[in-house]
């Protein structure tokens, strides 16, 4: 009982935060909330033996593991346990008005393209921390590196995504 | 949160000049305000609430949805229960019980006619094996419908669709089969659709190669 609780408190403090880092990533706003929902039901099957004082970075690793499977897999052999959902009679409920709100927001559109040509690792520095905007220590974290490090990219990404914008 | 003066502070540390740790400061807080947005409550709450095993802490909202089934339940299919109505085929004395659960939920979730679709592919299966001409062609037309008056189809449905109907196919009469290949047609091109759809969004715009992870050169 007080795992479930635990599990739903967890959900909506942060699958907001997983849903932007996916959908920053695949740039499809269905997507993304296929991908946070696979990724909390993944979350919830080991939810007992997880150290959730590590939350946090434990479901980026996992949001990044649902997408890098996603994309590696063929779309026609691939079993999910989203799929195990559906079989389940539940699909994810799309919030169609922030999906319209993503597509046609010339400048989330801007910034959103924008990101793309960043390298994989200056491109999550921007998303966690300031699309997130978690500590330099937390994003340190979860991506493995220290905060001077954080700082250090967080520094080369702006600079190009300066560049990158005002040259769009 | 991020304050602006820390990240100034910090672009200064790493290297900036003042006056472009403010410039990039200044950026990083648009960034920050312009992705400041949330997923609606309803969007997390039916997550939760349809979750396996789950939804302790929506116990009374749960609870009213399940007392609104009962009530059509009664009105409409006194003592059997709407899990049987689920398993129903069409001609079957629970099947409009089933399409009635299926119109409320996809009244408040228009997302779910990717599961409709595919239950109307099961039936026209279902339908094909027990050779039942009678409710076939009706099954094919409502699939016909949902395939192609709806725009909130997912890929997923629609290929798992593809494969019962590939499986009606091959159980299905020499009367049945063209129909039912008609409708095989029609969700390739559907399928190949979505995939375009799909491919056009996530593929990298300068040619990367689906890898998301190493795009850029940075």
């Amino acid at each position: 009982m007080q795992l479930k609780k635990e599990f739903e408190r967890t959900y909506l403090k942060f699958s907001d935060k997983i849903y932007k880092y996916v959908y920053l990533n695949t740039r499809d706003p269905n997507l993304a909330e296929d991908i946070t929902s696979e990724v909390f039901l993944k979350v919830w099957k080991n939810w007992e033996k997880i150290n959730t004082d590590f939350i946090q970075a434990y479901l980026y690793k996992v949001a990044k593991s649902v997408m890098i499977d996603h994309f590696r897999k063929d779309s026609r052999t691939k079993k999910t346990s989203l799929e195990d959902m559906t079989e389940l009679g539940i699909e994810p409920h799309y919030d169609e008005n922030l999906i319209e709100k993503l597509e046609k927001d010339e400048n989330i559109g801007k910034v959103t393209r924008a990101l793309q040509y960043l390298s994989k690792n200056l491109k999550e520095v921007v998303i966690l921390r300031f699309v997130n905007e978690l500590s330099a220590r937390e994003t340190g974290q979860i991506l493995g590196i220290s905060e001077v490090n954080v700082r250090v990219l967080q520094f080369r990404a702006l600079k190009k995504l300066k560049e990158i914008i005002s040259n769009e | 949160m991020n304050d602006l003066e820390n990240i100034i502070k910090e672009l200064k540390q790493s290297g900036a000049s003042a006056k472009e740790a403010e410039e990039l400061g200044l950026l990083s807080k648009n960034i920050s305000n312009l992705y400041r947005f949330e997923r609606s409550q309803f969007t997390k709450t039916s997550f939760l609430l349809h979750f396996p095993g789950h939804g302790e802490g929506l116990r009374y909202s749960k609870w009213l949805i399940l007392s609104f089934m009962a009530i059509i339940l009664m009105l409409s299919a006194g003592s059997y229960t709407i899990v049987d109505a689920q398993n129903s085929l069409p001609g079957d004395l629970l099947y409009p019980v089933k399409r009635l659960t299926e119109n409320i939920v996809s009244a408040v979730n228009p997302s779910f006619s990717g599961q409709m679709l595919k239950r109307r592919s099961e039936e026209i299966k279902a339908l094909s094996a027990q050779n039942n001409s009678s409710n076939l062609q009706g099954t094919i037309n409502d699939y016909e419908q949902t395939l192609n008056k709806n725009n909130k189809i997912n890929l997923r449905s629609v290929e798992q669709s593809a494969q019962n109907l590939e499986e009606a196919s091959k159980s299905a009469s020499l009367n049945n089969k063209p129909e039912i290949e008609k409708v095989i047609l029609q969700t390739d091109n559907k399928q190949k659709q979505l995939e375009q759809q799909y491919e056009n969004k996530t593929m990298d715009r300068e040619g990367h190669n689906g890898d998301f992870w190493n795009n850029g050169k940075d």
